[in-house]
């Protein structure tokens, strides 16, 4: 297994470019399924392990895609980073703040879109990122400049008064990234933030995911489409029910699973890995 | 603090800035309730004016002069004397609606009357009217509760000269006493009667339509949606999320709740289709210590409302099922109000008092009929107030429950 390799700060200053900013240990999300939940997944058993013990240390000014198929537990890893579920096991630190004990202080770090967290449909977007900036404790000038940066960058503008309801796919997924970094956050973890976009909208949000990697922010994104994953990840962590089975850049990968491309890799490392449990999901 | 004015600017919002949802809340209903008492009113008024200008059309079979001459003194119905062959035919013509009422004397009936003996058979007047009409029916009534008795005591009197030789004794003789006090009602009372049984079952019932249509939406909506996991996720808490979400219910469900009670008191007059007498009996609610008395039960059950669809939205997995528990909440509120309609006019037990939804809408009725206690509303209102506050903590207690709000 592959590590990613980097060198321990020779002065042992806190420049902050070196510090680790999210810090997964040995994370276990379990969760309870009712009957009705047991009956979709065909189980008998209550208990559904959707995380298992996995670690992952981030640091600023890098892309990390965490790439596995549907049902590996990239959703649920990235809910128990924005302090939306509480870990059956382990800990997560973001920021140094431990996401059960302040997780309000880590809520504050981090802009998190996920496909099933919405905008509210009977609102129009420059309301939604005024509302979302009160919240977030912002004062009314600090909204106007951002509303004004994220609206003119991803082409709000236009739609701004319009209620989400009416707006098409593209552009309710360009209001809610737009309404998520309102606070300028120092950690970005979107959830599968290409999907259902048509090619133009998805390269503005890798373009601008890329962007803010290069102002040293951690972008974290989970995704199944591989090329996606080998075009803008600086690292890539491969999850098969919920196990993490291979960390590293490209090449290391490449490199260990003596592939020729990422979908290579991951079939060799799905073979070899995803027969443990029936239930892995596959590519759709 | 700050978060909670936040969340519960944009809950209002939500609906003030929806001219369909403002018009189908507060508008809509108001109208509604309005028209509909209006009409209601305009065609019982028609009806009733119909029925006192129709001249009835009286067939009377062996008719005495003196029944004659003392019903034509004094009416302008139209008066048929008829023969005693003509009792099928004509028997006929008032089940088809073209005769109203036909009478029957026996035959002889001057002669056995003023003859009468003791244990002789008494003689008999038959009336033939058809109950399902209306004009049929009102003639009926009036010679059953005006002609007949004058009639007869017109009789009596040639029989006894003085009639107190029939009135072996008198109760309660007006004599000596006020005259009012033999008036069971006076006509502001029985309009008090009338809203009494009639309020407390609209408002309890009307103030649950509210957070019904708005809480359900607010709470398992969103969480259907998957907007709310989208407040979740920002540094908040959670607390001030919940509270700024009620709070907002609550104000929206009072005031559509006071647009209904003010409906409703512009909308009675006109089903009582008479203005003055109506407008006298609402006056007796309008003084300030019922008007207070009826708004603080209101907004604690308001409270209760909110907190009791906010518990079971909150627990629910959809919108769907929200609705269907909540319904079922509904059907028993029904049923507390109804049952305040059949409460009478005896003075319920205290312990009544403390049934959440049925003691608040006994306050309401004795307010309007006046002689509520100041322990019967003490122990309503602290009862209804004390159940929301506790399903208002555990609501923000299922906030912080991840299996709760993110239905894992
Ligand atoms: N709320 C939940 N309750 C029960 N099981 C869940 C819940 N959410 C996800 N799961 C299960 O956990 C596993 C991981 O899901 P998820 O994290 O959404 O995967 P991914 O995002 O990689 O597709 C899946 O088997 C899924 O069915
Ligand atoms: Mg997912």
């Amino acid at each position: 297994m592959l590590y990613w390799y980097h060198p321990i700060n020779p002065t042992g200053g806190s420049c902050l470019h070196e510090e680790i900013m999210i810090e997964i240990q040995n994370l276990t999300k379990i969760y309870k399924l009712n009957k009705k939940q047991m009956a979709e997944q065909k189980t008998k058993n209550a208990l559904k392990v959707a995380v298992d013990d996995l670690s992952l240390s981030l640091k600023p000014g890098e892309i990390y895609g965490l790439l596995g198929p549907n049902g590996a537990g990239k959703t649920t890893t990235l809910r128990c980073i924005a302090t939306l579920l509480k870990p059956t096991e382990g800990h997560i630190t973001v920021g140094g703040y431990d996401t059960i004990k302040d997780s309000a202080k880590v809520r504050r770090q981090i802009g998190f879109l996920t496909n099933d967290i919405k905008l509210d449909p009977q609102f129009s977007p420059a309301y939604l990122i005024r509302f979302f900036g009160q919240l977030h404790g912002l004062d009314d000038e600090t909204i106007r400049r951002r509303q004004e940066e994220l609206f003119t960058y991803f082409g709000i503008h236009d739609f701004e008064n319009k209620k989400v309801d009416e707006l098409s796919t593209g552009m309710k997924q360009k209001a809610a990234i737009a309404v998520s970094l309102v606070h300028d956050p120092d950690i970005i973890i979107f959830d599968e933030p290409t999907s259902g976009l048509d090619i133009i909208t998805a390269r503005g949000v890798t373009d601008y995911l890329k962007e803010m990697k290069n102002a040293g922010k951690i972008v974290l994104i989970s995704t199944h489409i591989m090329s996606e994953a080998e075009k803008l990840c600086d690292r890539i962590g491969i999850i098969i029910n919920g196990r993490k089975v291979c960390e590293g850049t490209l090449a290391q990968i490449l490199a260990e699973t003596h592939a020729q491309d990422l979908e290579d890799a991951f079939f060799h490392l799905y073979t070899t890995h995803g027969h443990l449990e029936e239930e892995g999901g596959a590519f759709r | 603090m700050k978060a909670l004015r936040v969340v519960m600017k944009k809950e209002l919002d939500r609906v003030f800035h929806d001219k369909k949802l403002v018009f189908s809340l507060f508008i809509l209903p108001a109208v509604m309730m309005i028209a509909l008492y209006g009409l209601m009113g305009m065609l019982a008024g028609q009806m009733m004016a119909d029925i006192a200008e129709h001249e009835s059309i009286v067939y009377v079979v062996n008719a005495p002069s003196d029944f004659k001459n003392l019903v034509l003194e004094d009416s302008d119905l139209v008066w048929n004397d008829a023969a005693a062959d003509q009792v099928t035919a004509l028997k006929e013509e008032v089940r088809a609606g073209e005769a109203d009422l036909m009478i029957v004397f026996p035959e002889q009936f001057s002669e056995s009357v003023a003859n009468f003996q003791a244990g002789d058979p008494v003689p008999e007047i038959k009336t033939y009217y058809n109950p399902a009409d209306d004009y049929s029916s009102n003639a009926r009534d009036i010679f059953g509760e005006y002609y007949f008795p004058e009639y007869e005591e017109q009789l009596l009197k040639e029989r006894f000269s003085d009639l107190s030789v029939l009135t072996p004794f008198v109760v309660d003789s007006a004599e000596g006493q006020e005259e009012e006090s033999s008036i069971v009602t006076n006509e502001g009372q029985a309009e008090g009667q009338f809203l009494g049984m009639l309020f407390p079952y609209l408002i309890v019932m009307l103030l649950f339509t509210g957070p019904m249509s708005l809480g359900v939406d607010a709470i398992a909506g969103e969480k259907e949606r998957g907007t709310l996991a989208s407040m979740l996720i920002t540094p908040a808490p959670r607390r001030d999320i919940v509270l700024g979400k009620l709070f907002s219910l609550e104000i929206l469900s009072f005031l559509s709740a006071i647009v209904y009670a003010l409906s409703m008191i512009i909308a009675i007059p006109f089903l009582a289709g008479d203005l003055t007498s109506s407008a006298s009996g609402v006056k007796s609610l309008v003084n300030v210590t019922s008007v207070l008395e009826i708004i603080l039960v209101m907004v604690a059950l308001v409270f209760l409302y909110v907190a009791v669809v906010a518990t079971l939205s909150v627990r629910a997995k959809s919108i769907k099922e929200a609705s269907s528990t909540v319904s079922v909440i509904y059907i028993l509120v029904v049923v507390a109000g109804v049952m305040t309609m059949f409460s009478g006019n005896t003075d319920p037990a205290l312990w009544r008092y403390e049934i959440p939804v049925y003691g608040s809408a006994l306050c309401i009725q004795k307010v309007i009929t006046g002689g509520l206690t100041l322990p019967a509303f003490l122990v309503s209102t602290l009862v209804t107030l004390a159940l929301g506050a506790v399903l208002t903590w555990m609501i923000t207690r299922a906030f912080d429950d991840e299996r709760v709000v993110m239905n894992a």
